[in-house]
């Protein structure tokens, strides 16, 4: 199993402030991982933290990944969208490569909207254009905050198809925070579960 | 002579094409747009790399700025006069009563206006928005267009209020340019001058450009913007 990072005693927090202690884990190419917890447990704390947006408080991530391209690329529970096209956001990421920009647009049925200014996009048109957008830098990691947040029963299908398309070519390697873990059924998961924030505990897996 | 007569000779000037009118509203013209357009390129980086810097680098940048956007201009005419001056640090450059030194001042009025305005709006952006250009791993010139272009409607209004401010300033337009009849005379100085004189409707007619001037521009931002508005519904 390929290990793309590995987080070692981890505490994360805001400003030194501890928020949750996710103890020890490894992110792994084949593997999904999958961070579950209620709400205010520290998921989207933890997620930043592995994404390198946020300095862990304690323990330590590695290898540090660099930002993009070959990296690592975070996408939020409610998406930023840049003013403009769903297009142009999807180029951004991936520079000169218009091939691949449209062959993303395919994947995610976003053809229709590439000329859309991204202000007239349901939330689930956005979560879909940011995912093609993450996906266009190629990262190497990706870590996505509720990702099924506003997605329809097709937009469902579409995720499914790319994280098992992903776990089979190892790349990107996949950390997701969600409630759902039952549409998840079936894929190879790694579940780093978080207790409540008053938690201090430390796991190990 | 009433006012309301003075007013009448004031159209009048402007309408029979007077010269020296126009003369004066091009250098006007020529002085606020070339230091405002510095100040742009300037200011909006500066505002941004403000923004961006260390909490407590920011918070003392946000205070100069602020405190830099609100001095008058007849001080800021008088020290750049200093400075320029035969005896000053940069008397050798010999600007002072040009257009040259005329922009300078204006380019310093406008400057933290701009700078101010850029890093308050950078800095009220979402975190998603900063963190997003972050992420994908766009490069630093780019991460900062793309944000600033986020801000970009504080931005339009942070120019227009720059524009306002130096087009209608005195101090520093008449310390520095010195009211050079054809060289350096401008909107503002010409309505000090002939006021003076007791010239009423040249200093009316100046005015009254003066306000069409600044309206135009403004209307016309405005009305770019709605249409803009209009065009994405």
């Amino acid at each position: 199993m390929t290990t793309t990072i590995q987080a070692i005693d981890v505490v994360v927090g805001y400003h030194a402030r501890p928020v949750a202690d996710a103890g020890s884990f490894s992110v792994d190419a084949h593997r999904l991982t999958v961070i579950t917890g209620p709400n205010g447990s520290g998921k989207t704390t933890l997620l930043k933290t592995i994404a390198g947006l946020l300095p862990a408080t304690s323990g330590r991530v590695t290898p540090r990944l660099p930002h993009g391209a070959g990296g690592v690329v975070f996408v939020h529970s409610t998406p930023y969208l840049f003013a403009g096209t769903a297009g142009h956001n999807i180029q951004l990421a991936c520079g000169r490569d218009h091939q691949r920009a449209r062959e993303l647009l395919t994947t995610l049925n976003l053809e229709p909207l590439r000329n859309s200014d991204v202000r007239r996009l349901s939330t689930g048109e956005r979560q879909r254009v940011a995912i093609a957008r993450a996906l266009a830098a190629e990262p190497r990691l990706l870590v996505i905050d509720e990702p099924e947040g506003g997605l329809d029963a097709n937009g469902m299908d579409t995720w499914r198809r790319i994280l098992e398309q992903a776990l089979l070519a190892g790349r990107p390697s996949i950390v997701i925070a969600t409630h759902q873990l039952a549409a998840l059924a079936g894929l190879p998961l790694n579940v780093v579960p978080l207790p409540r924030g008053d938690s201090t505990t430390t796991r190990s897996r | 002579m009433s006012l309301l007569d003075s007013i009448g000779d004031a159209v009048m000037l402007i309408a029979r094409g007077d010269a020296e009118v126009w003369r004066v509203t091009a250098v006007s013209l020529q002085v606020s747009i070339s230091a405002l357009l510095l100040a742009v390129i300037a200011g909006l980086p500066a505002g941004y790399a403000v923004a961006v810097a260390e909490r407590s680098v920011a918070s003392i940048g946000s205070w100069v700025l602020h405190t830099m956007a609100a001095l008058p201009t007849v001080v800021v005419g008088l020290t750049l006069y200093f400075v320029f001056s035969a005896a000053g640090p940069l008397g050798w450059m010999d600007v002072l009563y040009t257009r040259s030194a005329m922009v300078t001042g204006q380019f310093i009025l406008a400057l933290p206006i701009l700078a101010a305005i850029a890093l308050t709006a950078v800095r009220n952006l979402p975190v998603e928005a900063h963190e997003t250009a972050i992420t994908l791993g766009v490069g630093r010139y780019r991460r900062m267009q793309l944000l600033l272009m986020e801000a970009r409607g504080a931005l339009v209004s942070a120019v227009l209020i720059a524009f306002a401010r130096i087009f209608s300033e005195l101090g520093a337009a008449v310390i520095l340019g010195g009211n050079i009849r054809g060289q350096t005379r401008t909107l503002t100085t010409v309505i000090a001058l002939e006021y003076a004189k007791g010239d009423d409707a040249r200093a009316i007619a100046m005015g009254l450009i003066l306000v069409v001037v600044a309206l135009g521009i403004n209307g016309f931002v405005h009305g770019a913007a709605l249409w803009r508005g209009a065009e994405r519904r």
